[in-house]
């Protein structure tokens, strides 16, 4: 059933077939949690394959194959890359989630924001771009319009 | 026929002239004294032929001994994989009884071996290196937590079978953390030889098993070469093994995840002493292979509880590096 409802709308994408492969090979080691404290502050690349929980400073990027949660006096400057997210702090950068994205309302984002699922919760605070894929959408099209937006023609008109 | 006369002349000894009866029966009584023979004294230069002769004899049957034995066999290995190397306090009157058990039950076992017993002038790192040279495969430490250290320090570069039997001193954590349990009991352990695989931490050249830790941090560390952790004035412990098994911080410390547990200890605060903060969790957790300290000032780190200082520092792990003989009941 599983195959057939994926077949119908197209959803196994090569990228989710790779992510299912990753999760299959990772040990419960490599899921562990990581947790940066108040009072702790990272800077750099941070990659990541089990969940981060943020509540102090990161500046430079913040990678992960799985849940992030970033709380209310955390402060990063940072692009992010997460399965899923939840976003009580304040965030300068961009944000790809690949799942659901949760801003809560003492969140501050200023950044693009890519999610497949979104919640804004009154009192949140978004400045920058929004996208959300269509998961309906052949992958065909997408990959036609992305080529469409990259054609010098179009920017002209 | 007349009977024939035997005449029978019985020499009279003439009686001293001034003699009494009491002096004639001491003489009697008075044994002469044996004389035993003399042994024949050797010349100096017979002593000397004897004695080629008999090195002579040796060296002829050495030498034929070693025609006998088969030319792929080392004459210098031992018969036994095993080495034991026991404590210097393990010497007295006091260990003698369990000592005597150990070695009886190692005997019944079947798995005794090389005895050597540490001393002012036995270093354990010549006697592990000639043993291994010789064909030992799994090096025993009869002793304490210093000695298992001190031994993991030297196996780990070489391929050998690390065991334990704890005794005596009441300081056998790493036993206990790897299920060996104390004295005659462990020879079962032993004998049952479950090898187990742990990392082992490096710091520049030197070896540690179980934690460094710093107070008050003012160098930051920079993790697998990608990012950099800092935490000023906070504590850090950068964990391969517990030890003690007390850091409850961390669900599990795995010293066979090929990775550093880092835990950082923020400073406290007025506020967070006060108990204002409401920080969910006051302690960051990283995981890291590869860690470097840089600093111009001079900072100190505390190796396996040993204060030492550095300006630069390189800590690295060395996944499954230490092989050890470990008990059914082992903790980690």
């Amino acid at each position: 059933m599983a195959y057939g409802y994926n077949l119908m709308f197209k959803r196994n994408t090569e990228e989710e077939k790779n992510f299912s492969v990753e999760n299959s090979q990772e040990s419960e080691d490599d899921l562990r949690d990581t947790i940066i404290a108040q009072g702790v502050r990272v800077e750099g690349d941070f990659n990541s394959k089990g969940n981060v929980i943020i509540e102090g400073a990161v500046m430079g990027s913040v990678k992960t194959n799985n849940n992030l949660h970033v709380g209310e006096r955390a402060k990063i400057s940072a692009s992010i890359t997460a399965k899923d997210a939840f976003v009580a702090g304040e965030i300068q950068g961009n944000i790809k989630v690949r799942e659901k994205l949760e801003l809560s309302p003492t969140s501050k984002v200023y950044g693009d924001i890519e999610a497949k699922t979104l919640i804004i919760n009154a009192g949140a605070i978004l400045n920058g771009k929004c996208s959300m894929p269509d998961p309906n959408a052949p992958a065909g099209i997408k990959e036609k319009k992305s080529k469409k937006e990259e054609t010098p023609e179009d920017e002209i008109v | 026929m007349p009977p024939k006369t035997i005449e029978v002349k019985i020499a009279k000894k003439s009686a001293p002239k001034k003699s009494g009866a009491s002096f004639a029966i001491s003489k009697e009584r008075i044994k002469k004294p044996v004389l035993k023979p003399i042994a024949k004294i050797r010349t100096f230069d017979e002593i000397i032929r004897d004695k080629t002769a008999r090195a002579k004899v040796k060296r002829n049957i050495t030498q034929e001994l070693v025609k006998m034995k088969k030319p792929g066999i080392d004459s210098r290995t031992y018969s036994s994989p095993y080495a034991y190397i026991y404590a210097d306090y393990l010497k007295g009157v006091k260990f003698e009884k369990i000592m005597r058990g150990v070695e009886n039950r190692l005997t019944d076992l079947g798995i005794s071996g090389r005895i050597h017993r540490l001393s002012q002038f036995k270093n354990l790192e010549e006697i592990i290196e000639e043993d291994v040279k010789r064909g030992v495969s799994t090096v025993v430490v009869v002793g304490d937590d210093a000695m298992v250290k001190e031994a993991i320090n030297i196996t780990a570069d070489l391929n050998v079978a690390l065991g334990i039997i704890p005794v005596g001193s009441g300081e056998d954590s790493i036993a206990a953390l790897l299920g060996v349990p104390e004295g005659v009991a462990a020879c079962d352990t032993l004998s049952q030889r479950i090898v187990d695989y742990l990392d082992i931490g490096k710091i520049n050249n030197k070896i540690f098993l179980s934690r460094l830790s710093i107070f008050g941090q003012r160098t930051p560390i920079v993790c697998d070469g990608k990012y950099e952790i800092f935490s000023p004035g906070g504590d850090i412990v950068i964990y391969n093994l517990d030890l003690e098994n007390k850091e409850k911080l961390i669900k599990k410390i795995n010293v066979k995840d090929g990775r550093f547990e880092v835990l950082v200890k923020p400073k406290e605060t007025l506020g967070m002493k006060l108990g204002f903060g409401k920080a969910k969790s006051n302690y960051s957790l990283f995981f890291a292979k590869e860690i470097i300290m840089k600093s111009t000032a001079v900072f100190s780190i505390y190796v396996d509880g040993k204060k030492n200082f550095y300006k630069e520092v390189e800590i690295k792990i060395l996944p499954k590096k230490l092989k050890v003989i470990v008990g059914k009941n082992r903790l980690i």
